[in-house]
C-alpha cells in the first residue's frame, strides 16, 4: 500500500465515520454496499476532505474525477497526480 | 432583511420571518419567532425535527437570494443528506431562533452548507446539509 493510500484510508475513515474494523484495501470500491457503502451525495464530503487534507480542490465532477472515485487506489493515484508541490 | 423570504414553501410550512444574504453570497441568515400555535410545538417547545426544517429553509432562502443576484432562479431544491445534527438546547415557545447557513462546497448540482441555530447568541443546534439544486 502506498503512503497516499494509507493516508487516504485514515482520512476517509475518520472524516466519514466509517464502520471501525472494516477491512479497506486499495481495491475497495468507494461507492456501493460492496465497498465503503457511500453514495453519490457523499462526493461533496469527499471533496471537502480532499481539500482539507491533501490541498486538492474538486471544481467539477468530470470524467477524470468520476474515474478517480472508483476505488481507494484510483483516488489515491488521482491525489498523487494533482496534489500541490510541497 | 427580506420581508418574506423567497422559498417555495407556503403557510403553514413557510416558517422564516425574515432572511438576508451576506455580500459575498456565502452566508444566509434568517430568524423565526416560535409562537404557541406553531404546528411543530409540543409541551411548550419546538420539536427537534422542526429545527431541521428551519435550517433547510434558511439554506433554501440563501440559495434563492444568491441565484436572484445572478439573475437566475432555483427551479428545484431537495435536501439530500444531513450529517452531524446536534441539538444542545430546547427552543421554547416565545423565543426567536436565529439561523445561519454557511456555504461550504459545491460540486455539480450538489451544494453543502453548515447550519447553526441560536437563541440569544446561545448555540442550540447545528448540522451539515447537502442539497441538490436545479438552477436555471
Amino acid at each position: 500500500m502506498t503512503p497516499t493510500e494509507t493516508h487516504l484510508i485514515d482520512v476517509l475513515s475518520k472524516g466519514l465515520k466509517l464502520q471501525p474494523g472494516r477491512p479497506i484495501s486499495p481495491d475497495t470500491r468507494i461507492f456501493g454496499k460492496e465497498g465503503l457503502g457511500l453514495d453519490s451525495v457523499d462526493v461533496l464530503e469527499i471533496a471537502v476532505l480532499l481539500d482539507k487534507h491533501f490541498g486538492i480542490m474538486l471544481e467539477e465532477q468530470n470524467q477524470e474525477v468520476n474515474q478517480a472515485l472508483a476505488s481507494i487506489g484510483t483516488l489515491a493515484a488521482f491525489i498523487d497526480r494533482h496534489k500541490p508541490a510541497a | 432583511m427580506q420581508s418574506r423570504p423567497q422559498i417555495p414553501h407556503e403557510p403553514p410550512m413557510h416558517w422564516l420571518d425574515a432572511a438576508t444574504l451576506s455580500d459575498d453570497g456565502l452566508t444566509a441568515t434568517a430568524s423565526r419567532t416560535i409562537h404557541s400555535d406553531h404546528p411543530f410545538t409540543r409541551d411548550g417547545q419546538l420539536l427537534r425535527s422542526a429545527l431541521i426544517e428551519l435550517m433547510a429553509q434558511t439554506a433554501a432562502a440563501g440559495s434563492s437570494m444568491n441565484a436572484s443576484r445572478q439573475k437566475k432562479k432555483v427551479r428545484k431544491g431537495v435536501l439530500a443528506a444531513i450529517r452531524d445534527f446536534h441539538v444542545t438546547a430546547a427552543a421554547p415557545v416565545g423565543s426567536t431562533i436565529h439561523l445561519t447557513a454557511t456555504h461550504e462546497k459545491s460540486l455539480g448540482s450538489l451544494s453543502m452548507a453548515r447550519l447553526e441555530a441560536r437563541i440569544n447568541d446561545q448555540l442550540i443546534a447545528s448540522a451539515r446539509m447537502t442539497f441538490h439544486l436545479d438552477i436555471e
